[in-house]
Parts: structure tokens; sequence; C-alpha cells
């Protein structure tokens, strides 16, 4: 466990550098936040990269390849004026002015936070990976990594050569340094999609509504569950959640850094798992859609696509080019022809996942009822309609990629499967509820109406 | 709102809690093995026999796709080679394994037994001899196969 944490806390130093040098106004809570899905996204790309270009996979290596993207993005954040350890609050927003009753609510949040936190760090540590995707997949890739220095196991059947390596990668240095404790890292993103769901959430509302909506999001029982499992469906959802959330920051405060970490953290959902080009294509019909004319309507989207395609294309080139099994290639699973039955269907599976309590809460019904009566209220081109839309079109390109599948594979929707991807944009649709124009919660005495 | 939809989650986060953290309170200190055991059952009592006790350079026999059926764990190559590997998995019929070649490699064929309501599926359909069946504690277990086919 300590030599498992003591790996993760390496990724989570790089991270926080890279947050830093990328947005050096970046307060404490939100490099925290952000460092640990950054810095195991881009650590794991950069000794996938050094692999592929013949370097064996070994402890020395990947401790090199740490060190050397530490080094420049240190080197990169003190160039831009980046302090190591910033005001807590951040981004210069004034300390906020508490009542005894907000400190009392927000104590109580908190301690319900904690503990469940601390459950899920609990129930992780305590079992070693055991779910069947984990076992056959992600972490059976990791370990073979670790054991064989290479990537050779990926040639070994298209199952093993279909799914981009991110958690397989952090499950191998994890092996590599000693540890035996790969649950630690969905412990990471659980707590840091937590974490940087507030901080977003802060440049607007007031703590305790913050903490309120932080706190709703860590007692979801389906993300709670896979804070303790070795699936890729949390990761992809930090990835693609807090990217989207970012993308929302910047299209209300229109800082630069915020659109930069979007476009990187898009990019780090296709090097988790295969499937994020729709839910992408949506953020950028979304973003053409909500920016008004100029530089930025053209250069945004085509910003946030370049870095978007910079951590997508090498896994899909490698596959193509490098890997002599075919791959089992997510687009070549998709069909489509009309069958209103089979359509039917998977609106039904919709609805009932979208129902189910004991997975998802209230939080699905709360989303519907939030957009429905938000409606009449957004005004297209304004910056609330970003997450409402961004998760409307993911429910929507849910439905399509559900269906495609189905088509495909009569077996797909008997499984969970089409239920854990609603979870990877439940973050987002929460987020989306609490910025909403009718959202109840009290906004911060600070925050500034967003720009047009 | 929000500390209804809290409330509301916790009636399906609760259970949960209680059931995890109640097995890792009854069972503090149960091995890696025991606790995956708790979840795989015989499975992994298979693979632990395996594992311990022929060489990482084997070969096992599997069934084929077609009788994989009744052993939706045992019968699956990907969660085998999970606990196996780098021992290699081929996939044979129950009437054609001894057929199999060794060809320099161990070869050995899985020996598996499934209950259900009204049947019992016995996998490979050609039993090897039964004295060269090593059993695991739960019920199956694997035998090895010669050099030219079976000597039953």
């Amino acid at each position: 466990v300590i030599a498992s944490l003591v790996s993760l806390l390496a990724v989570l130093a790089l991270g926080y550098a890279v947050v830093a040098a990328i947005s050096p106004r970046s307060g404490l809570l939100e490099r925290l936040g952000l460092g640990g899905g950054v810095g195991l996204g881009v650590f794991t790309f950069l000794l996938f990269v050094a692999t592929a270009m013949g370097l064996p996979l070994v402890a020395p290596v990947a401790a090199g390849v740490w060190a050397l993207c530490l080094g420049l993005a240190a080197a990169l954040g003190r160039r831009r004026g980046a302090r190591f350890v910033p005001g807590s609050a951040g981004r210069g927003s004034p300390a906020p002015r508490l009542s005894a009753i907000d400190r009392t609510g927000l104590a109580g949040l908190l301690a319900l936070v904690g503990f469940v936190a601390t459950a899920s760090l609990v129930i992780g540590v305590y079992w070693p990976v055991q779910a069947w995707d984990a076992l056959t997949e992600y972490d059976f890739r990791g370990r073979i990594f670790a054991q064989t220095g290479s990537f050779a196991i990926l040639n070994l059947d298209p199952y093993y050569a279909g799914i981009p390596l991110l958690t397989s990668l952090a499950h191998a240095w994890i092996y590599l340094v000693g540890g035996s404790t790969p649950h630690l890292i969905y412990w990471l993103y659980y707590v840091g999609l937590l974490v940087a769901v507030y901080v977003g959430l802060r440049r607007e509302l007031r703590p305790a509504a913050s903490l309120a909506t932080a706190a709703a999001l860590a007692t979801t029982p389906a993300l709670f569950v896979h804070s303790t499992l070795a699936f890729a469906n949390l990761p992809f959802g930090y990835y693609f959640s807090v990217a989207s959330i970012y993308l929302y920051l910047w299209r209300r405060d229109r800082r630069s850094s915020d659109l930069v970490l979007s476009g990187i953290l898009y990019g780090l959902s296709s090097w988790t798992r295969p499937g994020s080009e729709p839910f992408v294509a949506g953020a950028l019909l979304v973003l053409l859609a909500t920016t008004s004319g100029g530089r930025s309507r053209i250069g945004a989207p085509g910003q946030l696509l370049a870095l978007y395609l910079s951590f997508y294309l090498p896994w899909k080139l490698y596959q193509r080019l490098a890997l002599t099994v075919s791959g089992d290639l997510y687009e070549a699973h998709v069909v489509l022809r009309l069958d209103g039955a089979r359509l039917r269907d998977v609106l039904s599976f919709l609805w009932t996942f979208l129902t189910n309590v004991r997975e998802f809460g209230v939080l699905w019904l709360v989303f519907l009822t939030t957009a429905l009566v938000s409606l009449p209220r957004l005004r297209l081109g304004g910056a609330n309609l970003v997450p409402l839309a961004l998760t409307g079109w993911c429910l929507l390109a849910w439905i399509v990629q559900i269906y495609a599948l189905e088509l495909k594979s009569v077996a797909y929707l008997a499984t969970a499967s089409g239920e854990r991807l609603l979870l990877t944009f439940l973050p987002l649709a929460v987020y989306a509820c609490a910025v909403s124009p009718v959202s109840p919660l009290p906004r911060s005495e600070s925050d500034s109406p967003p720009r047009a | 709102v929000t500390l209804g939809v809290i409330a509301a989650n916790l009636v399906g986060l609760v259970p949960r809690l209680q059931q995890d953290l109640g097995f890792i309170a009854r069972h503090p200190d149960l091995s890696p093995a025991e606790k995956l055991r708790s979840i795989y059952g015989r499975f992994h009592d298979l693979v632990e026999l395996i594992r311990r006790t022929t060489p990482e350079t084997s070969t096992i026999l599997i069934p084929a796709l077609a009788e994989a059926d009744p052993w939706p764990d045992a019968a699956n190559e990907f969660l085998l080679r999970s606990f196996l590997y780098p021992r290699a998995l081929v996939r044979v019929s129950g009437t054609e394994w001894s057929r199999v070649e060794p060809a320099g490699r161990p070869v050995f064929v899985l020996v598996l037994t499934q209950e259900s309501p009204g049947r019992t599926d016995t996998w490979p359909a050609t039993r090897p001899a039964e004295e060269s069946i090593v059993f695991a504690p739960s019920g199956w277990g694997y035998a090895r196969v010669a050099s030219g086919g079976d000597r039953r």
C-alpha cells in the first residue's frame, strides 16, 4: 500500500506541476483536483510514447520519464510566474464570509464527504483487483506490461488491443515501483472529481452550495461503487465531465487556460477508453453554437480539437500500424439501420437506467426536470447553455451508440455496460443542474454574470 | 433540494456500505487469495491448483466455445489467462482433447463438472483416466495429456 501511495503521490505532483504551468493563477485545491487525473493521463501517455519508440517499460525508464516531465512542467510554470503553493482560494477570489449556519452546514457536509471517501478508500485497499473486466483486461495488461517490460501482450488477442492504455499503464507504474493496490488510482479519480466540481462551482456559488453539490455526487451509489473497482468508466467520466466543466468555465470567464485544460482533458478521455468521439463532437458543436463571432468562434474549437487529437491520434495510429492483430476497433462495431423495435428497447432501457434510484438516486430525474424548466430561460449563445446542452447531447449520443451496438450484439444491453456509460456524464449533469438558470443554489457574493 | 438528492442517494448507498464494510469487519485478516476465493469459489481453487502444480511453460486445454456454456468462469480464456499466464490456453472439443500432441511442452486438460437443476454437465465428454486427475478441494481438476494420446 505504501509503495502504491508513493507512486500515486509522484503522479499527483507531476499533474500539480502541469496544471500550475498551464494555469499559473490556479489555486491549491484546483491543482489538487486536477493534478491526479492530469498527472496519470499525461504520465501514462508519455510512458506509452517512450515504450512505442522502443524503450523498455521498466522502473528506471518510467522514473526518468516522470522526472523529465516534472522538470519541464516546473520550469515552464516558473517561467510563467506560477507560485508553488498558491492561496487556497486561488485566482484571487476573496475569502468567503460565513455565517454560523453556513459553518455548521459546511462541517456536516464535509464530514459526510469525508466519511464516504474514507469508506471508498478502505474498501478499495481491502480488495485485490477482483472485478471481471479489470481482471481480464485493464489490470491483466498492466501486470504483464510490468512483468515483460513491453507491449507484446497486446498482440496476443484483439481483445487486448482494443482499449487505450491509460489505466493499464497506471497499474503497471504501481507494480513497477513495488505497489500492489491499483484500486487507489480510482480513489484518486473519485476524490479529484469531487474537488474539481467543488472548485468549478465555487467560481459562482457559495461554499455550502458548492460542497452540497459535491456531496450529492460523492454519495451517488454508482459513482461510489466505481471508486472501488478497476474499471475505465470512472476515469473516463472524470476526464469527460471535468473537460466539459472547464469548457463551460472558459465560455463563462474567457480564461485561455481553462480552454487548454478542457482540450487536454478531452484528449485524455480518448486515451482512457474507446468511444469518446461522439461526446467530444458534441462539445465542439456546443462550443460553435454558443460562441459569438470574432476569432474565438473558429479559434477556440480549433484549439480544442487540436489538443484532443494530440492524445487521440497516437494510439489510433499505433493500433493500426504497430499491432499485428487488428484490435477490437470501436468503429468496427458501429452499424446503423432503422429498427423501430430495437430503438424502443433502447429508449426503454434508458428510462429504466435514468430512474434507477438504487444506482443514481434521483440525480437524473433532477436533471431532466431542470432541463425542461430551464428551456424557456436559455438563450442561444449564453454560457449557461453549455453544460445543459452538452449533457442533452450526451444522452442523445448514448441512445445512438447503444442502438448501434445493439444492432451488432444483442447481448450488449443485457450487461450493465449501457448503465455504466451513463455514469460517465453524470457529474456533468449534476454540474449543469447546479449552474442552470433555475438553480435554487445561492450564488457567490463575488459572482459576476457570465459574459455573453 | 440538494439535501433531498443526498438523502435519495443514501437510500442506495447505505445498504452497500453496510454490506461492504460489514464484510471487512467480519473478515479483517483474509489473504488476497482468500478474498478472491470468496468471490470466485471453486474456480479460484482450480486456478490456484494449476498455478501451484504445473510449470509456466504448460499448455492447458479448455472447453471449445460450443461446449463452454455451463462454465462461464472456467471456460473463459480471458479470465483463466488472467490467473494462469504465461501458460498457453487452447480450446478443444471434449472428445478430441486426447489427440493433442504435447510437442515438448507439458499439456494438461481441465476436468469440470457442473450441477444444475435436472442435469449434470461434465467436461471433457471423454473423461481422462480417474487416477490421472489431480483434483482441487472443491471437485474440479486437471489431468496430464500423455504423449501419443490418452493412455486410459
